[in-house]
Order: C-alpha cells, then sequence, then structure tokens
C-alpha cells in the first residue's frame, strides 16, 4: 500500500516538473513566433537586401536594416568602451582594497543599480548628458556619444558583478605565493590575479554587450533615432531595438514582418553574444 | 658570514586576543637545514611566516620582540628585499595557472632583474639546480597546473632561486607528496644547502631527523626545545619534547 506522504511527494515532484517544463516550452515557443514571423520576409525580399539594405521605408517595399546593424552595434562597443574600464576598476577595487565593511555596503547598492528601470536611466540621460553634449560639443544633443554613456552606466552592474565574482574566487594561494615572491600588491593584482579570473572578466564584458544591445527603452530616448549611418559622435541613430519598439505599434502587413525580420537579426547577436560568453564561463570551471 | 642566518628575541605573536607565539628565541644557523616539529596548532607556521612578513597579509597581528635577518633589524629592511632574500615555499604547491616559463620569470619581472634576453640562461639554470632541466626543458611553453605535484613542488622551489634569495622557508613542503616524491624532495634540500639556509616546517619526525641538522620542538606557542638534531631525537632534555618524539601527543 501506498501511504499518503508518498503519493504527496510525488504530486508536488510533477507539479515542479511540469512548472519546469512549461517555462522550457513557453522560451521555445517565442523563438518559434519570432522565427516564424520574421522569416518569410527574408524569403520575399532577400536576406541580402535585409541585412545590407540602407533604406528603410517599409510602406514602400524597403526593408534595409544595415544602418541600424551598424548603429547597435556602435552603441554596444562605444557603452563597453566607457563601461568596461569603470567596471573593472571598480571590482577590482571591491575585491582587492576595499575592507569588508565598505564592500558589505558597496556591493548590494551597485546590485541596486541593476533593478532601476531603464526609462529611469532614459530619463535622467534626457535631463542631463542631451544638453550637456548639445552645450559643450554641439549638435542637438540626441547622439551616438548621449547613448553610448548612459548604456556604458547602465552596463556597470553587469559587468562589476561578475568580474567581481571572478576576481575574489581567484585562490588565495596565487596571492599568497606572488607576495611571497616580493611582488608588490599592485603587481600581484595585474599579473597574477586579472590574468587567473581573466576569462570571468571577459564573460562580463560580453554579458554587458549584451545587455547594451538589447537596452531598447533608454536608447530610443536618448539616441534620436534617425534613420543613417552615424558619421561622427555627435549623430543622431537608431539600433535595431529602438527600430522595433517605434514602429510596431502602428505597422501592419509586410512592414510588420521587417520589424519581426529585425528581432531575428537581433536574437541571432545575441544568441552568439551569449553563447561566447558561456564558453569563456565554463572554460573557466572546467580549469 | 655571520652564525645566524635569522635570530628571535623575545617573539610575541597575537591573533587578536590569541597568543600564538610566546617569548620565543629562536635561531637558524646558516647554510643548513633548521626544522620545527610539534603537535598541529602550536604555531609553528606563525613562526615561519613571521621571517618573510607573510602574517602581514592578515588583519588584528600584533608582534612583539625582535628578528632579525644576518643581523640587521627585520623591520629596518623594506618589505620587497626581505621577501626577495627570504623566500618561500608552501604546503600546496602553488605555481601560478600560467606557462612554465611565465611562472620561472616572474621574480625577474618582479624585481627588474636582467633582460629579457638573458632569462632563458636563469630560468635553465635554476631549474637544473632542483633537477628539473630534463624533465621540463622541452615543455617550458606548456601550462604549470598540468604538472605532477612533485614537479609543481619543485617548480615552485626553482621559481624562488631565480631571484638569488639567501633563505628558503618551506611549510610542510612534502604533505602533498607521496613518499617517492618526499624522497625526492628531500634529496632537493640536502642538496641546497651547500648554497642556501633552510628551514623547515614539518609534521612528519622522521623527516626532521632524516633531512635538519638543527630541530626545534614547539608546543601551544612556546618552544620548548632546540638544539642539533642528533641530541633533540636522541637525548631531549626537556620531558615534553621527549613525549612528544616518542609519540604520545599529536
Ligand atoms: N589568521 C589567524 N587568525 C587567528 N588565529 C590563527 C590564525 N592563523 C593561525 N591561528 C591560530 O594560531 C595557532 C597556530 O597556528 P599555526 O598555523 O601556526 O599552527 P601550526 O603549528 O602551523 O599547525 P599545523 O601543523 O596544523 O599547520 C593555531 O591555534 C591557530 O588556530
Ligand atoms: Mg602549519
Amino acid at each position: 500500500m501506498i501511504d499518503r506522504t508518498v503519493l504527496k511527494e510525488r504530486f508536488v515532484k510533477w507539479v515542479l516538473v511540469a512548472f519546469a517544463l512549461s517555462s522550457l516550452l513557453f522560451l521555445f515557443l517565442i523563438f518559434i513566433f519570432i522565427l516564424a514571423e520574421g522569416l518569410p520576409l527574408f524569403l520575399k525580399v532577400g536576406l541580402n537586401k535585409i541585412i545590407f539594405g540602407m533604406k528603410w521605408a517599409p510602406t514602400k517595399g524597403h526593408f534595409g536594416i544595415f544602418p541600424m546593424i551598424i548603429s547597435s552595434f556602435l552603441v554596444t562597443i562605444g557603452a563597453l568602451v566607457i563601461g568596461a574600464p569603470l567596471g573593472l576598476s571598480c571590482a577590482i577595487y571591491l575585491s582587492e582594497y576595499a575592507g569588508k565593511r565598505t564592500r558589505m555596503l558597496l556591493k548590494p547598492a551597485i546590485e541596486l543599480l541593476a533593478g532601476i528601470p531603464s526609462v529611469v536611466f532614459g530619463f535622467l540621460g534626457v535631463i542631463y548628458i542631451v544638453p550637456l553634449v548639445r552645450n559643450y560639443l554641439g549638435g542637438s544633443g540626441f547622439s551616438l556619444i548621449s547613448t553610448c554613456l548612459v548604456l556604458g552606466v547602465m552596463i556597470l552592474p553587469t559587468i562589476i558583478s561578475i568580474s567581481f565574482d571572478a576576481l575574489v574566487s581567484v585562490p588565495r594561494t596565487y596571492r599568497e605565493g606572488s607576495a611571497a615572491m616580493g611582488a608588490t600588491k599592485w603587481q600581484t593584482i595585474y599579473k597574477v590575479i586579472i590574468p587567473s579570473a581573466k576569462s570571468g572578466i571577459l564573460a562580463s564584458f560580453i554579458l554587458g554587450m549584451g545587455r547594451a544591445i538589447g537596452e531598447t527603452m533608454a536608447v530610443i530616448m536618448i539616441a534620436g533615432n534617425a534613420l543613417k549611418i552615424p558619421t561622427s559622435i555627435l549623430d543622431p541613430l537608431r539600433t535595431l531595438t529602438g527600430n522595433i519598439a517605434l514602429e510596431l505599434a502602428y505597422a501592419t502587413g509586410d512592414h510588420r514582418l521587417g520589424l519581426f525580420s529585425t528581432g531575428v537579426v537581433l536574437m541571432v547577436i545575441i544568441m552568439i553574444l551569449n553563447y561566447i560568453a558561456n564558453f569563456g564561463i565554463k572554460r573557466k570551471i572546467a580549469k | 658570514m655571520d652564525r645566524f642566518a635569522l635570530r628571535t628575541n623575545k617573539l610575541n605573536l597575537y591573533y587578536g586576543d590569541f597568543h600564538a607565539l610566546k617569548n620565543v628565541d629562536f635561531q637558524v644557523h646558516s647554510k643548513a637545514i633548521t626544522a620545527l616539529i610539534g603537535p598541529s596548532g602550536c604555531g609553528k607556521s606563525t613562526l615561519l611566516r613571521c621571517f618573510n612578513r607573510m602574517n602581514d597579509l592578515l588583519e588584528e597581528v600584533r608582534i612583539e620582540g625582535e628578528i632579525y635577518v644576518h643581523n640587521e633589524k627585520l623591520q629596518d629592511i623594506d618589505i620587497i628585499n626581505l621577501r626577495k632574500k627570504v623566500g618561500m615555499v608552501f604546503q600546496r604547491p602553488n605555481p601560478f595557472p600560467f606557462t612554465v616559463y611565465e611562472n620561472m620569470v616572474y621574480g625577474l619581472k618582479v624585481h627588474g632583474i636582467g633582460h629579457r634576453r638573458g632569462w632563458r640562461e636563469i630560468v635553465d639554470r635554476c631549474l637544473h639546480s632542483v633537477g628539473l632541466l630534463d624533465e621540463l626543458k622541452d615543455k617550458l611553453h606548456t601550462p604549470a597546473l598540468d604538472l605532477s605535484e612533485e614537479i609543481k613542488q619543485r617548480l615552485c622551489v626553482a621559481r624562488l632561486l631565480t631571484v638569488e634569495p639567501e633563505i628558503i622557508l618551506l611549510d610542510e613542503p612534502c604533505s602533498a607528496l607521496d613518499p617517492i616524491a618526499t624522497m625526492r624532495i628531500e634529496e632537493l634540500m640536502i642538496e641546497l644547502k651547500e648554497r642556501y639556509t633552510i628551514l623547515i616546517v614539518t609534521h612528519n619526525m622522521q623527516q626532521a631527523a632524516r633531512v635538519s641538522d638543527y630541530t626545534g620542538f614547539m608546543l601551544l606557542g612556546d618552544l620548548v626545545e632546540f638544539g642539533e638534531t642528533s641530541h633533540i631525537f636522541t637525548s631531549p632534555r626537556d620531558e615534553r619534547t621527549e613525549g612528544y618524539i616518542t609519540g604520545r601527543y599529536g
């Protein structure tokens, strides 16, 4: 005879399995849905004309998203150029120099930064960064540089917390070994600790890039959304995510499909980034 | 050359409230092997780590008394030169996760010794001193972490020798090794004592008896007895020493 507790255990287990599977199923459905909506236009218009097309006028049959791919790329690299050195320095300070108490105070504060809604970042950007750029550098202020500055700050929490984890997990024996050889603290950090934590640090940069390329709200508010490849850091631009968010509300027919194609391209780029990041992390664990 | 490479005078060390070394007067003879024995937790590592100021890395450590390195006060030597002069080998072999060559030139880089072109010669010479040259000369650019534990430990010794230390501290250098590897490291120590002063902490009394010229026995933070190894093991003056070496504690 199976008693009631055993039955209850089994019931709980199956409920949990069902939930776990359903979240996988949702993910899979989203993937299929985007592909199903996005791929037909690729077949109809042609991969080349979409990915390398310079002109986006979907109601007139032009679906070129090349300027947006380049813009997304520029914005992401720019965010990394600003966020990576700042974030890494901060992680080094936290893991190597900060006392226990400072660390306990700062770490949660930085993690909180990750929880600030992106519209707030966009708002701050419009109020402070855009006028600053307009007044001191010129142009309208809605520009590549403003976007990079704001995104650079937005990706800090990702870079800091993942780099920090990589740095603190460098074994104490390496630090001791280096110190015992007469290395100064900074020599130990940059000749031993950073190289040992290299793959984790790289993973943090790549995940930061993923965050930057996927960011939408703040970018729409600051980037100016012009449909061309920016030729200076003061030019406005439109990213892949911005394109979808700006037009989806009123798009119909092929226009709508064009936005899904934009989504497919974005998804592929993000998947590649995640794959690289995971690969880096796994290799580190294997060591 | 002075008789003692290292010497302490009424050395006391506190970890917070815990009194870990009590009035220790200890000497390490030049160009000889001195062993520190005693049960776990008696302060052997703590004493050893005083000599290259590794305890400085810890918070809440207080040290009183004097330590001399060749009659020079420890505090008067800047820490970087001190650690160059007094090298240390750890319990677990700890090569860096780089190539063998990168490990070997680490000290040279840190202390700015010689030129890149001359490094290879120093590397070869030091690998030769620890009997690794034949084994590793074709593997200089392979990861050091792939080596066996014994080879790693030898590599750690070789890495120290590149900066030409005078004194080598070893904290239970064989505890991660099998008996045959242990024997070979012991032979290495005996070879090295012609040129270096060696201080070794060990749990293994046979090891102390086999390799050392002088032995100190510690118990609960006291240096109970110190003298020539042959005396300590055959006719200890203190009954606690006798108790330990005949296996009554620890
Ligand atoms: N960082 C520290 N903070 C507080 N107490 C410590 C610290 N390091 C060591 N101790 C204490 O000091 C005493 C001596 O430690 P030590 O490591 O020198 O012993 P040991 O003789 O080397 O022992 P073992 O043979 O186990 O290595 C121990 O009681 C230990 O608990
Ligand atoms: Mg110890």
